[in-house]
């Protein structure tokens, strides 16, 4: 009769010199490691942060890809902005040649209404330079008196 | 069956010191229990020689972080159990057997329960416990092969003291049941 204990045990007691072999490799290596832990410090040489993959990688998954599908909407959105500003940009040239047509009687219209104020301007232009009308009223007495005593 | 109180005698203070012979004695004790239960979760020679080596070299550089030396074997199980599910899982991605069996209303009998075997049983005691979901495996190993408190089970295999009970009682029971079977 044998406990459940000692038939696991039995049962794996071949594994026992290689478990031997393994735990005396690690207690080795693990010393060795103790006294001369500069092997392992070397490949760390520089700071993570001081890649330059870093630089790009750090803002690319912090600000794009944790909210990457906001981005993609606002994509989204902003080339259906783009798509519908091109649509209408083409009808407003498909009507130019109308505007085209109407322009030179329209420039004829303003010119004659520019000679017309300026054929006004010059009118009261000249208006303004003709001599004033007499005035009526007569001069002060004591003029009179000096013109009548050197009379 | 070897008792918990047996590691008290081991020279863990001495191995936190970095002492080879303490280092050497410490796994020459532990070496062969836990290989037997890390390849019953595995089931696989060399993935079991991996875990046990990883559990050294783990137990080597991280012993400063124990604070009860009484402790030490449960922690350094709790070591193997967790590389064996981290392995055990990457290999067959069949996470849900891992999870908690449907439990039942039970009496929990927790005392000397040792179960005795003849030699013509062997063969099936062991053909049940490959048939044994792993976290019942588990259990039932840790409570055999250690004698392990329910507590520290619950500690090693990170789970609730009650799911600890109902998994060993399942395991208990089927075991009896064959042992009990004529």
């Amino acid at each position: 009769m044998k406990t459940l204990h000692e038939i696991l045990l039995n049962q794996y007691q071949e594994a026992k010199p290689r478990l031997d072999r393994m735990h005396a490799e690690v207690i080795r290596a693990e010393q060795a490691r103790i006294e001369h832990p500069a092997k392992d410090a070397a490949p760390r040489s520089l700071p993570r942060w001081a890649s330059p993959l870093c630089w790009v990688l750090t803002p690319w998954r912090e600000l794009f890809w944790s909210s990457r599908r906001v981005w993609v909407g606002m994509a989204a959105v902003w080339a259906a902005m783009i798509l519908f500003n091109l649509a209408n940009s083409d009808s407003s040239e498909k009507t130019a040649p109308r505007l085209a047509v109407t322009r030179p009687a329209f420039t004829l219209a303003s010119q004659q209404q520019q000679l017309k104020l300026i054929e006004q301007m010059t009118d009261s232009l000249t208006a303004d330079f003709a001599e004033p009308p007499r005035s009526s009223q007569p001069s002060p007495r004591s003029d009179r008196r000096q013109s009548q005593r050197i009379g | 069956m070897p008792v918990v109180a047996e590691c008290e005698q081991l020279p863990v203070q001495q191995a936190r010191r970095g002492d080879a012979a303490a280092w050497d004695a410490v796994f020459a004790r532990y070496q062969l229990p836990l290989y037997a239960y890390v390849h019953q979760l595995v089931r696989d020679e060399q993935d079991s020689l991996d875990i046990v080596q990883e559990t050294f070299v783990s137990a080597f550089r991280h012993l400063a972080t124990l604070r009860d030396d009484r402790k030490f074997a449960s922690w350094l199980f709790s070591i193997a159990h967790q590389k064996s599910i981290q392995k055990w899982r990457g290999r067959d991605k069949q996470t849900a057997a891992f999870d908690e069996v449907a439990a039942e209303p039970f009496e929990f009998e927790d005392g000397p329960d040792e179960l005795l075997i003849r030699d013509e049983q062997k063969a099936a005691v062991l053909a049940l416990l490959d048939q044994l979901p792993p976290p019942q495996r588990s259990v039932l190993l840790l409570h055999y092969l250690e004698d392990f408190p329910l507590d520290e089970i619950a500690r090693i295999t990170d789970a609730q003291l009650g799911t600890v009970k109902s998994r060993l009682h399942y395991a208990k029971r089927a075991l009896k049941k064959l042992l009990e079977a004529p």
